[in-house]
C-alpha cells in the first residue's frame, strides 16, 4: 500500500520520471550470487582488520620533525620501492618469529596480496624505529629529507621574525592611539562616519 | 502490510538480544547482514552508481556497525541508524573519490557517463544515465530525499527519522527535486 501511494504520488509529480523508474532496475546489474559470497568477504575483512589492530607495538616514539617527514614520504607514490623493502624485511621477521597467533601472518598473507602494505606502513609509522627506516632508505633520500627540515626551519624563522616586526609595529601603533585623547578622536569623527551600512553588519 | 512492519520489528528485536551477548554476537552480526545488505546495498548503488563503489561502502558501513553496535542506544530504529551510516558513507566515498580523481571539475558530468558507461554492471540507457547526472546536480540534502523516496521508497515519516527533517520538509524538498530532474532530462535527451 505505502509503494502504491509513493508510485502514485509520483505519477501525480511526473508521469516522465514514473515511466523512468519501471525501467530502473534493470539498469543497475551486479555479479552473479554477490549478496550469497558479501557475507563471508565481510567477515574475513573484519578478521583481518581486527588482527591488525591487534600487533603489539614495538619501542619507538622518534623526534616529531623526522617523524612526520618520514610519514610524508610514504604517499602512495613516493612508497613504491620503500614500502616493497620494508615489506621483505617485516615479512621476514614474521617467518622467522615465533608465531603465536596464526592469524597475525595470514593477515600480513593478506596484507601483501592486496597491496595494502603502504596504508599499514602510514597509519603505523611510529611504530617503527627511525634508525630502521634511515637504514633502509638511500643516502639522497636522506639528505633530500634532512634539506626539507632546514628549509622548513628558515622559513618558520624568517615567519616569525615578520610576526615580530607585526607585532612592533602594532605596538607603535597602539602606544600613538594612547597618546591620543578620546574626545579629540570623536571630535574630528562625522556623522557619516558613524553611520552603519549592510556591509558593517554580519 | 502491518504485518511484513511487525516481521521487520520482530526481526530487529532478535538482532539486538543476540548482539547484546558476547556469546551469541557474531551470529546476531551475521544475520544483521544478511536481513539489511540488500537493501543497504541498492541505497549505497544508487548514489555511487558503479557497482564495485558501492559494495565498498556496504563493507564500510556494515564495518563501522560492528564497531559501533555496542553504542547504538535504540533511541531510533537499528535501520533507520544504518541507513543514516551508509548514506554518511557513500557521500564520504564520493567526496575521497572527486578529490582523488583526474577529472577536472568541469569534467565531473562526463566522468560520471564515463564511469557509468565503464561499469560492466550498469546497462541502462541514456535517460538513466541523465538521470544520475541530475542528481548529482541536486544540493545533498535534496539528493538524499529523492534517492529515498524515488528509489528506496521510503515513507516520508522514516525519512524524517534518517535526515531529521520534518515530513513537511521532506514533502517540498522531494516535488522540487523530482521536477528540476524532469526539466534537466527531457533538456538532455535530445
Amino acid at each position: 500500500m505505502k509503494k502504491n501511494k509513493i508510485n502514485k504520488e509520483l505519477e501525480e509529480l511526473s508521469p516522465f520520471l514514473s515511466n523512468l523508474k519501471k525501467d530502473k532496475k534493470e539498469s543497475f546489474s551486479m555479479p552473479a550470487n554477490y549478496f550469497d559470497k558479501f557475507e563471508d568477504r565481510l567477515m574475513h575483512r573484519i578478521e583481518e582488520e581486527t588482527a591488525l589492530t591487534a600487533v603489539p607495538n614495538s619501542e619507538n616514539k622518534k623526534a616529531g620533525n623526522f617523524l612526520s617527514k618520514i610519514k610524508a614520504f610514504f604517499r602512495p607514490h613516493y612508497a613504491i620501492g620503500f614500502s616493497t623493502c620494508l615489506l621483505l624485511i617485516i615479512g621476514s621477521i614474521y617467518v622467522l618469529k615465533p608465531i603465536e597467533n596464526p592469524t597475525n601472518l595470514d593477515t600480513m598473507e593478506g596484507l601483501l596480496a592486496d597491496g595494502s602494505i603502504d596504508t599499514y606502513i602510514y597509519s603505523h609509522i611510529e611504530d617503527f624505529k627511525t634508525e630502521d627506516i634511515v637504514a633502509f632508505l638511500e643516502v639522497e633520500e636522506v639528505v633530500g629529507i634532512q634539506e626539507d627540515i632546514i628549509g622548513e626551519k628558515a622559513v618558520y624563522s624568517a615567519e616569525l621574525k615578520i610576526e615580530k616586526t607585526t607585532e612592533t609595529v602594532k605596538s607603535s601603533m597602539d602606544k600613538a592611539l594612547d597618546a591620543v585623547a578620546v574626545d579629540d578622536l570623536l571630535e574630528h569623527l562625522t556623522e557619516d562616519d558613524l553611520e552603519l551600512t549592510e556591509d558593517d553588519l554580519f | 502490510m502491518l504485518e511484513l512492519v511487525e516481521q521487520n520489528k520482530d526481526t530487529e528485536k532478535k538482532i539486538l538480544s543476540q548482539l547484546r551477548k558476547p556469546q551469541s554476537f557474531e551470529k546476531g552480526f551475521r544475520l544483521l547482514v544478511q536481513t539489511y545488505q540488500e537493501r543497504l546495498y541498492w541505497h549505497a548503488r544508487q548514489l555511487v552508481n558503479v557497482h564495485d563503489d558501492a559494495d565498498e561502502v556496504l563493507q564500510n558501513t556494515f564495518i563501522k556497525v560492528y564497531r559501533g553496535i555496542k553504542n547504538f542506544r535504540g533511541e531510533a530504529q537499528l535501520y533507520t541508524w544504518m541507513y543514516r551510516i551508509t548514506t554518511n558513507e557513500a557521500l564520504t566515498f564520493l567526496k575521497k573519490k572527486k578529490r582523488r580523481a583526474t577529472v577536472g571539475l568541469d569534467n565531473e558530468k562526463s566522468g560520471l557517463i564515463e564511469r557509468l558507461e565503464a561499469d560492466k554492471y550498469f546497462d541502462g540507457d541514456r535517460a538513466t544515465i541523465l538521470l544520475q547526472e541530475a542528481l548529482k546536480q541536486l544540493p545533498e540534502k535534496q539528493r538524499q530525499v529523492f534517492v529515498f523516496r524515488y528509489y528506496d521508497e521510503l515513507s516520508y515519516n522514516e525519512i524524517s527519522e534518517i535526515v531529521g527533517t520534518s515530513v513537511g520538509g521532506l514533502k517540498a524538498s522531494y516535488h522540487h527535486a523530482v521536477k528540476k530532474i524532469e526539466v534537466y532530462v527531457r533538456a538532455n535527451i535530445d
